[in-house]
């Protein structure tokens, strides 16, 4: 790790104006917003709240933070920082690529803990029922969510070949799909049709596969409330992880960074 | 470093782009030892940033080898000892001045506790006005962001420096801040190769300068007070008895002298020589040839009529 690179990963995410406006609206002003208002009509939370506050919330905050941190200049020309000129400096480009990991996951993942915090206390102080270990797993699972997706966002902008790029973005849709079909198809469904029905079912387990794939998810609370240890889900999220982090790394070390080159 | 080792060593260096189809290098081959400022010149699309490239181990090349300090050129000790100013450079918007230095001299791993003090020497020598040092770097002209650059290669302290283009949009002031970086580096015994289609700079400041063409070395150039240590020999001769012949007759006597015959009319000749002996002996040759020479006068070479004589042979190839 390189701290050099991480004070200033850190400094350029915090700098940026429409950044912090953008993470500030999406990561709090909107969901805290959500339950307050559904604790005062006494609903339960929506669908849209609960993708807010949950991976796909950390997914929307990463994609914005992860441009312009790793990799978005790498020729020439975006106002961002110059690739070819830091790797002509002492630094190799895995210290390069898990510097940017590391801070990326620590600041989405704070900024999401923060958030489920905030939330948890909300509901907190209006009766809601909530335990320690509760708010614990979600801060924990905010974290691994974040080191999961910056992983998978750092692989995607570094490795600039177009077919992997866009292999990567139609995964990443397909599985934003499967977060988001719920309640789209039980509005369609109500309008009646087979068809309706077969899609949506295609759809959701086309996008659970995918998301097993490649955003495997740990449940932090079910693996330290149960009896029964499996380290399955685990295993499956730290082998996604290292692949992604290796993969970039791998990506990283074969790519010219030069005029002209991509 | 190896302080036998010469500063750069590059050998049969070949480069492709396009799986192949284009060659920007084609075998060069070429040694700079370690204190020279070393030039390149060539048109564009010649092969000097490519060549750069593979110096900086950015670029990899198909084949050949880099060595620098006698190691290859992408160790972390060479990177160490290496700096690099880029023609075409980008610089984070909200970051200023002051912060772009830091950042390269966390990057260099120098040491944290000379850092400000490197920074305001580094910003002093290329004479950013000081009132900018703290200003983010969208409110920078292009010659200030020229300035920084500069900077940024001086805050690594380079046993090698490699310079791109470093006069590339500087006003006078800046170009004379760029020479007298440059000139303090010599003095430091810092290497440096320019890449550079200022050639006034180039010959004011470089002791050896290769012309570039298509990939390959056409020739390799010694500098001394801003001109070429070769020379054109101009000789006028009288209208004399070996018109059938005057031509295959000058043509000899250049070769028997190891001289180049440039430009040869009826009454006059043009030669490349060397130095005084090889123009010594090439009137020798002449005069023994019956060529009733009625003066030779020599004629300083300078890197705009080796540019324009090399860019000719270019169009007629």
């Amino acid at each position: 790790m390189n701290s050099t690179i991480m004070k200033f990963t850190a400094m350029s995410a915090c700098l940026d104006p429409l950044k912090l406006l953008y993470v500030f609206m999406l990561g709090f002003v909107m969901p805290i917003g959500m339950k307050v208002a559904s604790m005062f009509h006494g609903a339960s939370d929506s669908q849209t709240f609960e993708m807010l506050t949950g991976k796909v919330g950390v997914a929307f905050v990463l994609m914005v933070l992860c441009l312009g941190l790793a990799g978005n200049s790498a020729t020439q020309g975006r106002g961002g920082e110059y690739l070819p000129l830091i790797f002509t400096r002492p630094v190799t480009r895995s210290e390069y690529v898990l510097s940017k990991w590391l801070v990326i996951t620590l600041i989405g993942g704070t900024l999401a803990a923060l958030q489920n915090i905030i939330v948890a206390a909300i509901g907190y102080s209006m009766g809601e029922v909530i335990t320690f270990s509760a708010v614990f797993s979600m801060i924990v699972e905010r974290f691994m969510d974040a080191g999961l997706i910056s992983a998978a966002m750092i692989l995607t902008m570094l490795n600039k070949k177009p077919a992997f790029q866009i292999v990567a973005i139609l995964s990443f849709y397909i599985w934003l799909a499967g977060q988001t079909i719920p309640p789209v198809s039980v509005a369609g469904m109500s309008a009646g049709g087979d068809l309706s029905i077969e899609a949506t079912k295609f759809m959701l387990s086309a996008s659970q596969y995918i998301a097993d794939l490649i955003l495997p998810t740990v449940n932090v609370y079910d693996l330290i409330s149960t009896k029964v240890l499996s380290l399955s889900p685990l295993l499956s999220y730290l082998s996604a992880v290292t692949l992604y982090l290796a993969f970039a790394i791998a990506s990283t070390n074969k790519r010219e960074f030069f005029y002209g080159t991509n | 470093m190896n302080d036998s080792a010469p500063a750069v060593e590059v050998t049969d260096l070949r480069k492709t782009y396009k799986g192949g189809n284009v060659c920007a290098l084609d075998g060069i081959s070429f040694t700079v030892g370690q204190g020279e400022i070393f030039g390149l010149i060539g048109p564009n699309g010649a092969g000097k940033t490519t060549l750069i490239g593979c110096l900086l181990a950015l670029l990899q090349p198909d084949s050949g080898s880099v060595r620098i300090f006698g190691k290859p050129a992408d160790f972390m000790s060479v990177r160490k000892e290496t700096g690099y100013v880029p023609e075409r450079s980008d610089f984070e918007h909200w970051m200023s001045g002051r912060q772009f230095l830091e950042y390269h001299h966390g990057l260099a791993g120098l040491n944290k506790s000379t850092r400000k003090r490197d920074i305001d020497e580094c910003l002093e020598m290329v004479e950013l006005a000081k009132s900018s040092w703290d200003r983010h770097l969208r409110t920078y002209s292009r010659g200030m962001l020229q300035r920084l650059n500069i900077a940024q290669l001086l805050i690594g302290k380079p046993k090698l420096a490699l310079l791109d283009e470093p006069t590339l949009g500087l006003d006078p002031t800046g170009v004379t801040v760029v020479r007298n970086v440059i000139k303090n580096m010599r003095e430091m015994g810092v290497t440096a190769i320019i890449n550079s289609h200022q050639l006034d700079e180039v010959e004011r400041l470089c002791d050896r300068v290769a012309f570039i063409r298509q990939g390959k070395i056409a020739s390799i150039e010694t500098i001394k007070g801003g001109t070429i240590t070769d020379y054109i020999l101009f000789v006028r001769w009288s209208e004399n008895q070996l018109n059938g012949s005057l031509g295959s007759v000058v043509e000899r006597a250049a070769a028997l002298s190891h001289t180049a015959l440039n430009e040869c009319h009826h009454d006059w000749g043009r030669f490349r020589v060397r130095d005084h002996l090889a123009a010594t002996e090439l009137l020798k040759r002449l005069i023994a040839e019956g060529v009733p020479i009625e003066e030779a006068v020599p004629e300083r070479m300078r890197l705009e009529q080796l540019f324009a004589g090399e860019q000719g042979g270019e169009s007629n190839e």
